[in-house]
């Protein structure tokens, strides 16, 4: 069996070698690039000495992870990851989704490139510039929200860096402004890649237009969705560094609610920057998103299996 | 057979690639090896008349410029033009050159990602000679025990770097020394602890204050109130960075935004080590600040503010500045930075700890000739010429002499500090006192500074060094309390005593997180320390 198997192999490259051919400088690139920077994991588990070198320091077993579960923020930052994620993931999916299928019904071709346009651009604005952004909005003494909302209406002005309670919010709307465009330009590629004959013969079956995105769109973007999806939460144990250490301002206050793994471990290693503790962080953070990935796509394959990653 | 033909075909092509690439790369440090090599050869010729008096100083020994050629690699804070930074070193390997046969390769790193590329060139194994092991997330005794610097002591008591070994004040070297061995030559800069404040002296005089009658921070609160009543759209004191903490203490190590436990009065000799966070002392500070917040002394958003203490006191919206920086011109130099007139005042006695002198230069744990390093760094220690070709660069480009015999440089015509293209931090380089003196300071600047750092109190603990390594997961802990209240608390954002972030959360916390044990090591440490010491 596995010889039959290994023949059929031989046969395929032998018949398709221009392809694998192509394939190889890729595979060449992964390999370094990828795989070859893995043996740095090794450095979680020890005391690294630079003199020594990555394989010749002295192995010191888990006592690089103690950190992250010893703090009493464990809970905090480890709550504060995965649910802002969740939400990012939820509400992105959606808000950038609906964008996608209001673009596919705009007719004119010239306003749809300027929409596209527009809605990309504050993904390529640097999220340092996105958190001044969101200063002027926010400041205390000068801010748009403070000076020119609340006091007109006879309010007092919020110190808004110094208040917790709405950066859940405003965290979720710098994310879902900053990479709408983004996620709704991918789902629109797909959207056109839909067969145009389903929409007409939609229509000769009398579908209102709710009813054709209901029953064409929405199944026509299942794959694409499922896809981007496990991809989150594959990295939903990371989280976005710039918008919960710039966007707040690194401000103390509001640590509880912006903390997050990333920031924590910044934060924490800032003073004695030790290379084990951080390759430790991100150790646990890639496996638990690895195992997470693997027990979404088990989950995708029983329910459906044709959209499973693999 | 044809897949294995195929297989030997890609393998050979991708080395062909690969050998290609690492030729570029190679082949480019041969030339500019041979370039740099081509200039100071010729220059060498030329300058063997002019250098013979100069070499005579640390002549009588052997001759090392007949050493097998070294390049020396440099890494340097703050910013420098590529164009610029490759004249000052092909400059200084002139020098070098004829002395060691040594070529000299620097490279400056912009404040803003100093601590990162250096930890990277110090851990990746990069090519590193000398670099000054300052402001870098982590103290001597994390480098030693990570093997980022060696040792010197041998090079400095016996070896080629005798000069500055003599140089250098004998209580000074225990501050880089650690296990009986010395890692580092300390900066010849301002040692001392001095807590104060930088006040626009035109607006003091316009409103009659005398600022030398200031002496305690409360002194210091009735000026701010005074000049909030003359200007009430200033917030008075800037809050550029964090709000330094105004209290005479020994950090023991740690840097002054994040102190895990500390000699609370370095002055009083006590060697009992606390909890600066929960101190008498520390409570008094945050409550004033808070009550100065309300006074409309300190701007609202301190916490988020982002703007120079420079320019806020340039643009009038300052009128002070609380700062930790040791020095006798400090008065020139931000008078020159905020273009007004900067009037120090001081609230403590000066002291000196570990941490104001232990910045050092080192050589770099990836050093492949450690003594052809320290042949350098002794004579940029000693060497004036040296010296100035690294802290100023090139003359008639990046300074001139504004008066030769006493040294006396400025920029040349049309440079400023914007477009100079290397920045000047003297006080970084191994020995400023070799400088020459920039325009508008005290010509006597230097011979000031060894006034001033003779003076003094010592604090109990000055030279001891702390190893966190056995309570690293508390002071990881530990930092991201501090990090979450200690700002807060020091702009006086919040209220100490209120609901939010309040100081005895903040106490609070840091227990929860183990600061007793951090406290405790440290004493545990001093203690041993002291009794090996005394």
């Amino acid at each position: 069996m596995v010889k039959r198997k290994r023949g059929t192999f031989l046969k395929v490259v032998k018949r398709f070698w221009p392809l694998y051919l192509m394939t190889l400088p890729g595979l060449v690139y992964l390999f370094i690039n990828n795989y070859m920077p893995m043996f740095g994991l090794t450095l979680a588990f020890k005391q690294y000495n630079a003199r020594k070198g990555i394989l010749g320091s002295d192995f010191i077993g888990l006592k690089n992870f103690e950190f992250l579960f010893k703090t009493k923020d464990a809970w905090i930052i480890t709550r504060n990851t995965v649910v802002y994620n969740l939400v990012f993931i939820i509400l992105g999916t959606v808000f950038a989704i609906t964008v996608a299928i209001l673009l596919n019904e705009v007719r004119s071709a010239f306003a749809r490139k300027i929409y596209q346009t527009v809605t990309l651009i504050p993904f390529i604005v640097s999220i340092v510039v996105v958190s001044y952004l969101a200063n002027a909005f926010l400041s205390a003494d000068t801010g748009f929200i403070n000076k020119g909302i609340l006091e007109p209406l006879g309010k007092e002005g919020i110190s808004w860096y110094t208040t917790p309670g709405p950066w859940p919010v405003i965290l979720v709307l710098v994310n879902l402004w900053k990479n709408f465009g983004y996620n709704s330009i991918i789902y629109y590629a797909t959207l056109v890649g839909i067969s145009i004959e389903y929409y007409e013969a939609a229509v000769v079956d009398g579908a209102t237009r709710w009813q054709r995105i209901r029953y064409v769109t929405l199944p026509g973007l299942k794959a694409t969705i499922i896809t981007l999806t496990l991809m989150s939460i594959g990295k939903i144990f990371y989280s976005d560094f710039g918008l919960f250490y710039q966007v707040p301002m690194n401000s103390g206050p509001l640590f509880d609610v912006t903390n997050t793994i990333d920031t924590y471990v910044f934060r924490g290693l800032l003073q004695n920057n030790n290379i084990g503790m951080s390759a430790a962080a991100g150790f646990y953070q890639s496996i638990v998103g690895f195992v997470l990935v693997i027990t979404a796509n088990a989950i995708v394959k029983k329910i459906s299996p044709e959209n499973a990653l693999y | 057979m044809k897949f294995k033909k195929l297989l030997s075909l890609v393998i050979v092509g991708v080395m062909t690639v690969s050998m290609l690439s690492a030729c570029g790369s190679s082949s480019g440090n041969a030339e500019d090896g041979s370039a740099a090599s081509g200039t100071s050869s010729e220059s060498a010729a030329d300058d063997s008349n002019t250098e013979g008096t100069e070499a005579d100083t640390g002549a009588g020994e052997e001759d090392l410029s007949q050493q097998e050629p070294y390049t020396v690699k440099i890494m340097m804070l703050d910013d420098g033009e590529t164009d610029i930074v490759e004249e000052v070193a092909a400059a200084a390997s002139e020098i070098t050159q004829a002395k060691f046969n040594t070529t000299i390769e620097l490279v400056r790193v912009g404040w803003g990602s100093w601590a990162e590329q250096v930890t990277l060139a110090l851990t990746s194994g990069e090519k590193l000679d000398l670099f000054p092991a300052f402001a870098i997330n982590s103290s001597l005794a994390t480098l030693v025990s990570s093997g980022e610097v060696l040792p010197m002591t041998d090079y400095l008591k016996n070896g080629c770097g005798k000069e500055t070994y003599a140089m250098v004040d004998e209580e000074d070297w225990i501050c880089t020394s650690y296990d009986g061995e010395i890692y580092g030559i300390p900066m010849n800069k301002g040692k001392q602890n001095v807590y104060g404040a930088a006040c626009n002296k035109d607006i003091a005089d316009e409103l009659g204050i005398d600022l030398d009658a200031v002496k305690t921070l409360d002194d210091f609160g009735e000026v701010l109130g005074k000049v909030k009543e003359a200007y009430p759209n200033m917030y008075p004191l800037a809050t550029s960075q964090a709000l330094r903490v105004m209290i005479p203490s020994d950090t023991l190590g740690d840097d002054r935004t994040c102190v895990l436990g500390a000699l609370v009065d370095a002055t009083s000799g006590s060697t009992t080590v606390e909890n600066l966070y929960a101190s008498d002392e520390y409570r008094e500070f945050v409550e004033k600040m808070y009550d100065w917040a309300q006074k409309g002394y300190i701007m609202p958003d301190a916490l988020s503010n982002t703007e120079t203490a420079q320019n806020m006191i340039r643009a009038g919206s300052a009128f002070a500045d609380f700062y930790t920086g040791p020095a006798p011109d400090t008065e020139a130099r931000l008078s020159r930075e905020c273009g007004v007139t900067i009037k120090d005042i001081e609230f403590f006695e000066h002291y000196k700890t570990t941490g104001e002198t232990a910045p050092c230069w080192s050589i770099a744990g990836n050093s492949e000739n450690p003594e052809r390093a320290m042949q350098v760094l002794n004579e940029m220690y000693t060497n004036q010429e040296l010296a100035n070709i690294f802290i100023y660069g090139i003359e008639g480009k990046t300074f001139e002499f504004v008066d030769k015999a006493n040294k006396v440089i400025n920029y040349p015509d049309g440079v400023d500090a914007t477009n100079a293209g290397y920045a000047f931090d003297h006080w970084a380089w191994p020995n400023m006192c070799m400088s020459y003196v920039w325009e508008g300071y005290p010509v006597d600047v230097y011979e000031q500074y060894v006034t001033f750092n003779a003076g003094g109190v010592l604090s109990p603990a000055y030279g001891f060094t702390f190893d966190n390594s056995s309570v690293l997961n508390e002071v990881t802990a530990c930092s991201n309390v501090v990090s979450k209240y200690a700002e807060a608390l020091n702009t006086g954002s919040v209220d100490p005593n209120g609901s939010s972030g309040s100081l005895e959360q903040f106490i609070q916390e840091l227990e929860d997180n183990g600061i007793d044990k951090i406290v405790a090591e440290k004493q545990r440490q001093l203690d041993e320390w002291l009794a090996a010491n005394s």
